[in-house]
């Protein structure tokens, strides 16, 4: 007994995969992803003034500062405010202070960060880096553990295909993250990278699972390399790990909601972009990733029939 | 095989006790070994400063070593000022080095950057012969100097520098003051003129004073930053963050109550879906809980709120070892096999995959250990703990555990329920 996921259903899922992706890849385009300061470098900080104060006053305060250079100032409690900048030097930083202190009372300062542009430059290839540089490990990875299977389908193919699922992943992830991002109005920081490398993690984590299953079933039955035969197999083998990718993917959402709801205001965003990133990745690993696998092996089938 | 059966549950059940012990918030120290929770600056408020040191009138081959000794004297600065739990590490951005400061739990921040920042260059000068050379240096600088220490003026009673130099320095001090009698010595620190007094004769025991309108707290500055030394190079402030107190135990106190929820789901999750076979998955997760806290504890790591996110987020992962295990016992009980058999299939089936995806989840955390830092590097030290003890409490604690209860008639009625 078995679940039909592939046959003619393959393109439907496929389609839909690759038509996420797509919006995923125009809702980037559109609203771009808004890089924090980890990225661009500038400074952020969070004053909370003796003296009430407007919005509208402080702003016209701030922008007078020479201090302060192209400043944004937005209210976040009572007398508390983010103002952002570009980058300052300590010594403006603190003159900066004392003539908001001067007009609005003593100064407590909530939080300040400042990242010149060496910082922020590096961070950003070290980001690009290290998502090169896994995604690569990750293949040769998998084709040697599925050394095994030659045949019908060549190792390395799984290596591929848990590979493009996983930037497919990774794409929608993003886009979503920049849907929110824009109505929402969170910021990307250093810890969305790491967001983005667990994502890959568990993407293909739950990936590996299924193919397992694969690889499991087709060295118990060597007997044929139909297309058909194949498509049976990976149906069956989608079934036998359907419940336990629900099941994880549970327990993992269950985790990050509660992180989500009830934890603290400073993470949520790399919360929101894993408790994302982990639903599409059990989606892709039995609508994309297989659908995928199957329709590769069927072409190199044909061909070897062909030729 | 009885034999192992056993001599792997008392190993296990040792491991998990051992883990206990460390993790109890009474022990304080293993041996000689002091442990304790580190907390990063995100949890407990503090200060995070990244600097970058000028090499541009530093030759190549003197860069190893003007970063050793950048270290060193940021160190003596910091410890001067009494900041409890400070770090001080070299680093690079790009190709350039740079050394972070962490200060958690700082007062002053602004006192502290000051003081890190100066190059602290002390230098002597005697006036030149023209206008354009007021000042000529004499050789003597911070480098022969033994020792500065607070002192007072004995007729005006006024906080001044004493400073003492090594035999070198006595022998410089003389042969100036020798031939500076009547004229004037200036004391430079960091090309600014802190004091320019007048020799009244030659001076061979090697001290001298600086004297000026300075308060207590700025002799004191001055002291601590004279007998950490100057740095090679100059330092620039490239990256700065602030974290208030309160801010971080908020977030505390708001993830712990995340965690806890989080957990009681899942273990709700398991208990409902797997009943038996899910209470052994609960105390292998228990287990796992202990364990990872108590290498957390020991190494020490630092826990930053991604840490703890690593963590909780490992929680869902642990648990899904069991899961594969327990589907495919479920299978094997449903294609006819008997308890036994079943345990033992769904263990050998289950583990290419375990060790596959887990495998996976490494490579990542390799990566990002290795090209980052900060945060990022804390998040997948702990993820990476935490992968490589869920492999030890998923497999091996729970067929122990599972291994068990199938001895017992009524609890592997139990277990075929699953």
């Amino acid at each position: 007994m078995y679940y039909r996921f592939l046959g003619r259903k393959k393109t439907f899922w496929l389609g839909l995969s690759a038509l996420l992706a797509i919006l995923g890849i125009i809702a980037l385009i559109v609203w771009k992803l808004p890089f924090g300061i980890d990225f661009r470098g500038g400074s952020v900080f969070e004053l909370q003034f003796e003296k009430s104060v407007t919005e509208d006053a402080l702003r016209t305060k701030v922008t007078g500062l020479q201090q302060v250079k192209s400043p944004q100032v937005s209210r976040t409690g009572e007398n508390t405010y983010l103002i952002k900048a570009l980058p300052i030097e300590s010594k403006d930083y603190r003159a900066a202070l004392d003539e908001l202190g001067k007009e609005y009372g003593k100064v407590t300062e909530k939080q300040f960060q400042n990242v010149g542009p060496s910082v922020s430059k590096d961070l950003t290839r070290k980001a690009v880096i290290a998502v090169v540089l896994a995604s690569l490990l990750i293949i040769l990875y998998l084709a040697y553990s599925f050394r095994g299977v030659t045949h019908p389908v060549s190792s390395w193919r799984f290596g591929v295909v848990a590979v493009v699922a996983l930037l497919h992943d990774l794409v929608i992830s993003v886009g979503i993250f920049a849907v929110l991002a824009h109505f929402f109005h969170f910021e990307i920081d250093a810890s969305f990278i790491t967001a983005l490398l667990t994502i890959m993690g568990f993407s293909v984590h739950d990936t590996i699972v299924v193919f397992d299953r694969i690889r499991e079933n087709l060295m118990h039955s060597r007997s044929s390399s139909a297309a058909v035969e194949f498509e049976q197999i990976a149906d069956e083998s989608l079934t036998q790990t359907l419940n336990r990718s629900l099941a994880t993917s549970l327990t993992v959402i269950f985790t990050l909601t509660a992180l989500t709801v009830l934890g603290g205001e400073s993470i949520r965003g790399f919360v929101v972009t894993l408790l994302v990133g982990i639903a599409v990745g059990t989606y892709s690993s039995i609508f994309t990733a297989t659908p995928l696998l199957a329709l590769w092996q069927n072409r190199a089938t044909r061909r070897a029939s062909r030729g | 095989m009885r034999r192992n059966f056993w001599i792997g549950l008392v190993f296990i059940l040792a491991i998990i006790g051992a883990s206990l012990f460390v993790s109890l918030p009474t022990t304080k120290n293993i041996g000689k070994k002091e442990i304790a929770v580190r907390q990063g600056l995100d949890l407990q408020g503090g200060v995070r400063l990244v600097y970058e040191l000028d090499y541009s009138k530093t030759p190549a081959v003197d860069h190893a070593e003007a970063l050793n000794s950048t270290v060193r004297v940021i160190e003596r600065r910091v410890n001067s000022t009494g900041v409890a739990e400070p770090t001080i590490q070299p680093g690079k951005i790009g190709r350039r080095d740079v050394v972070t400061v962490e200060l958690p739990g700082i007062d002053d921040v602004n006192q502290a950057i000051d003081l890190i920042g100066k190059t602290a260059q002390l230098e002597f000068r005697e006036p030149g012969s023209s206008e354009s050379q007021q000042w000529l240096p004499t050789g003597l600088t911070g480098k022969q100097l033994e020792k500065a220490a607070v002192s007072f003026d004995q007729t005006t009673n006024k906080p001044q520098v004493s400073l003492t130099f090594n035999s070198e320095g006595r022998r410089l001090f003389g042969e100036i003051t020798e031939r500076s009698v009547g004229r004037p010595i200036a004391i430079f620190l960091d090309e600014e003129i802190l004091s320019a007094p007048t020799v009244q004769q030659k001076i061979v025991e090697g001290e001298a004073v600086i004297t000026g309108d300075f308060t207590i707290q700025e002799v004191r500055e001055l002291v601590n930053l004279l007998n950490a030394g100057a740095l090679d190079v100059p330092i620039k402030l490239v990256e700065q963050r602030t974290v208030g107190a309160t801010l971080g135990v908020d977030s505390v106190k708001k993830s712990l109550v995340a965690g806890l929820v989080g957990l009681a789901l899942v273990v709700l999750f398991m208990l409902m879906n797997y009943r038996l076979a899910g209470l052994v998955a609960v105390l292998a997760l228990a287990g796992y809980a202990i364990i990872t806290f108590a290498i957390f504890k020991f190494i020490p790591i630092t826990l930053t709120l991604a840490g703890i996110a690593g963590f909780i987020l490992s929680i869902g992962m642990a648990v899904d070892a069991n899961i594969l295990i327990f589907e495919r016992m479920r299978e094997e009980l449903q294609a006819g096999r008997d308890l036994k058999q079943a345990l033992s299939e769904a263990f050998r089936r289950a583990w290419p995959s375990v060790r596959d995806s887990n495998m996976a989840t490494l490579i990542t955390c390799a990566i990002l250990f290795f090209t980052t830092t900060g945060s990022v590097k804390g998040f997948a030290l702990t993820l990476a703990i935490g992968v490589l003890v869920s492999m030890f409490s998923s497999i091996t604690a729970s067929r122990n555990f599972l291994r068990l209860f199938a001895r017992v008639p009524l609890l592997a009625r139990g277990l075929e329920k699953v």
